[in-house]
C-alpha cells in the first residue's frame, strides 16, 4: 500500500450492536484516503458516525468489514500490535478532561508515555514538551492538582497527555466543545501551530465551518454514515444548498459573499475568512470611486 | 465489552405480554421465582422451564437474545454446578485427589444451576418488556398500600426508576473513559489480578468523579423543577388492568399451583 498516505480507508462499515434487535447501522461503505501531513476536517451533524468512524483509525473499534492502512500498514488483522497503533495515532476524545485522574498534572500527562515505555529523562522530556506546545508553564504547572485548575487549563492538561505520546496521527474529537470564545482560539491557533511545524497529520472533528474554514486543507462532510461531500473548505462552502439540506450551514462571511455576488457585484465568493472577503469588498469600493 | 448486555435492558415491542399491565407482569414474576422454590424433580423444572419458553414465544423475543441475558452469568452458573457436584454426599462417581464427585451431587448441581438459570430468565422477561417507566410505576403502585406503614413506596419508586435510567448512562460512560484510556495506551486485558486491580484506578477515578457530578446536577434539575416527593402528585400514564391482565394472571396462578401441587 502506498505509504505516502497517512491514511487509506477502503470498504469501511459498522454496526452497532450487531446481531441484536437493537442494531443500528453506524458507517456504510466508507472510503477515503489522507496523505501525510495534511490537515483534515471531519464534520457532520450529531449521530452522522464522525466518532464511530475516529474510534476505528487507532484500533479502539476493530473494522468490521473493511480495511484500513495507516502509514501503509493494515491494522485489521489479529496479530496487530495496539499498543504500537496507539502511538503512532493520537485520540483526543471529546471532553477529555473528564477523563484526567491523577494527582498531579504531571502524572496525568506523563501516564500515556510511561504505557508505552517511556523512562527517566525521555519522559520528563516527553512531558515538558507536550506542556510547551498547549502553553502550560511546565514549572507553574507540574505538581498542581487537576482540581484547582480552570475548565480551560484542564482540556490543554488532557490535550497535552495525547501529545506527550508523540503520535505522527493527532486525531481531535471536538477540542473546542463547550470552551469559551477565546480559550477556543488560542487552542484551534496552538493546532495549527503544531501542524505547520511538524510533520504532524491532523484530523480535526468539529461542528463548526468557522474553524473548519480557518484550519483545513480538505473536508469531509459525514452524514447518516457514509460521506456526503469532501473537498477544500473554498470550494465545498459553495455547495451552500447541500450543506443546509444535511443541516450544516457555511461561515457567515461565505453566505454574505455569495449573496454579494448573486445579485450582480463582481466579487468571488470563495472565500473563507472576514480577511479575505473585507480586501475584496475594499478593491471593488475603490475601483468604483 | 459492555455491548453484549441483554441483562436488564428494555426491548420495545407490541406483544400480549408487552401491552399486560406492569402489576400484572411483577406479581406474575414473583409467581414464577416462587414456583421455582416449590418444585423438586426433572419434571417440575421441564415443566417451569417450558412454561417460561411460553411467555418468551408470545412476548416474540428473539430466543437467543434473551439466553444471551445468562452469559454475564456464567461464571456463576459454573461454579454453582462445580460447588454441587462435589460438596454432596452419596454415590462415588469419580475421585480428583480429596474432592470426590458424586451421582447425588451431579443430580444437585443440574438442578440448582437450571433453578439460577431459570430465576435470572424469568426476571430478565420483566425488564425485557417492560419500560423502566411502567416498571417503577408498577412497582409504586404495589408498594402503595404499605405507605399506611410508613414505607415511602414513592421515594423508593423514584429512587429506582433513578437507578434504572442511569445504568445505561454509567455502561456508556465507563465505555468512554475505558476507550479514552487505552487511547492513552492503557491496559485492561492483562497482567496479575493485583495488576489488573491496579490498572483499574484510571478508570474508576473518572468514573466516580463524573457519577457524583451527575447526581448533583439531577438534584438541581428536579429541584428546579419543584420537586417535592410524592405527595399530591397525579400521573399522566394511569395503570388500569384489562381483561388481558386478569386472564393472563389466573391461567399463571392455576398453572403454577398444579405444578408446585403436583411435582
Amino acid at each position: 500500500m502506498n505509504k505516502d498516505m497517512a491514511i487509506i480507508v477502503k470498504d469501511l462499515s459498522y454496526t452497532y450492536k450487531a446481531g441484536t434487535p437493537l442494531a443500528s447501522k453506524a458507517l456504510e461503505n466508507i472510503n477515503l484516503e489522507i496523505p501525510k501531513g495534511q490537515f483534515v476536517a471531519i464534520i457532520g451533524q450529531t449521530g452522522s458516525g464522525k466518532s464511530t468512524f475516529v474510534q476505528h483509525l487507532n484500533g479502539l473499534i476493530r473494522t468490521s468489514p473493511g480495511h484500513i492502512w495507516i502509514c501503509g500498514e493494515d491494522i485489521g488483522g489479529k496479530d496487530v500490535n495496539l499498543k504500537e497503533l496507539r502511538h503512532k495515532v493520537g485520540l483526543v476524545f471529546q471532553y477529555p478532561e473528564h477523563q484526567v485522574f491523577e494527582e498531579t498534572v504531571y502524572a496525568d500527562i506523563a501516564f500515556g508515555p510511561k504505557n508505552l515505555g517511556y523512562t527517566g529523562e525521555e519522559l520528563e522530556k516527553a512531558v515538558r514538551q507536550a506542556m510547551h506546545l498547549v502553553k502550560l508553564d511546565y514549572a507553574d504547572f507540574k505538581d498542581r492538582s487537576p482540581l484547582e485548575l480552570s475548565g480551560g487549563q484542564l482540556r490543554r492538561v488532557a490535550i497535552a497527555g495525547v501529545l506527550a505520546m508523540q503520535p505522527s496521527i493527532l486525531i481531535l474529537d471536538e477540542p473546542t466543545a463547550g470552551l469559551d470564545p477565546k480559550t477556543r482560539d488560542e487552542i484551534l491557533e496552538q493546532i495549527r501551530r503544531l501542524h505547520r511545524e511538524t510533520d504532524l497529520t491532523v484530523i480535526l472533528v468539529s461542528h463548526s465551518m468557522e474553524e473548519v474554514a480557518r484550519l483545513a486543507d480538505q473536508v469531509f462532510v459525514f452524514h447518516r454514515g457514509t460521506i456526503a461531500l469532501q473537498g477544500h473548505p473554498r470550494e465545498l462552502f459553495q455547495e451552500e444548498e447541500a450543506l443546509t439540506s444535511l443541516g450544516l450551514g457555511i461561515p457567515q462571511v461565505v453566505r454574505v459573499m455569495r449573496r454579494l455576488a448573486e445579485s450582480g457585484i463582481p466579487v468571488d465568493p470563495r472565500v473563507l475568512n472576514t480577511q479575505e472577503a473585507a480586501e475584496q469588498i475594499i478593491r471593488r469600493w475603490r475601483a468604483h470611486a | 465489552m459492555l455491548d453484549g448486555m441483554t441483562l436488564g435492558q428494555y426491548v420495545p415491542g407490541d406483544s400480549l405480554i408487552h401491552r399486560l399491565d406492569p402489576r400484572t407482569k411483577i406479581i406474575a414474576s414473583i409467581v414464577l421465582i416462587v414456583l421455582l422454590f416449590l418444585v423438586e424433580g426433572f419434571v417440575g423444572y421441564l415443566l417451569v422451564a417450558s412454561g417460561i419458553m411460553a411467555i418468551i414465544v408470545i412476548s416474540r423475543l428473539p430466543l437467543d437474545f434473551v439466553l444471551k441475558g445468562l452469559k454475564p452469568l456464567r461464571l456463576i452458573l459454573i461454579l454453582t454446578f462445580i460447588l454441587h457436584l462435589f460438596m454432596n454426599e452419596g454415590r462415588e462417581l469419580a475421585r480428583i485427589g480429596p474432592l470426590v464427585m458424586t451421582y447425588e451431587g451431579l443430580i444437585r448441581g443440574i438442578l440448582m444451576t437450571a433453578r439460577l438459570g431459570l430465576l435470572v430468565l424469568a426476571t430478565s422477561l420483566l425488564t425485557l418488556t417492560t419500560s423502566p417507566i411502567r416498571l417503577t410505576d408498577g412497582l409504586e403502585a404495589l408498594l402503595n398500600p404499605f405507605s399506611r406503614f410508613g414505607l415511602p413506596a414513592h421515594e423508593v419508586a423514584m429512587m429506582m426508576t433513578i437507578a434504572l435510567r442511569f445504568i445505561p448512562t454509567l455502561f456508556e460512560e465507563t465505555e468512554k473513559i475505558m476507550k479514552a484510556q487505552k487511547a492513552r495506551g492503557a491496559d485492561f486485558e492483562s497482567g496479575k489480578l493485583t495488576e489488573r486491580a491496579k490498572n483499574l484506578v484510571p478508570l474508576l477515578v473518572p468514573l466516580f468523579v463524573s457519577a457524583f457530578r451527575r447526581a448533583d446536577e439531577l438534584a438541581v434539575a428536579m429541584e428546579a423543577r419543584c420537586y417535592r416527593g410524592g405527595e399530591g402528585r397525579t400521573k399522566f400514564h394511569q395503570l388500569a388492568l384489562t381483561s388481558a391482565d386478569y386472564w393472563s394472571l389466573s391461567l399463571l396462578t392455576l398453572y403454577a399451583l398444579v405444578v408446585a401441587v403436583f411435582f
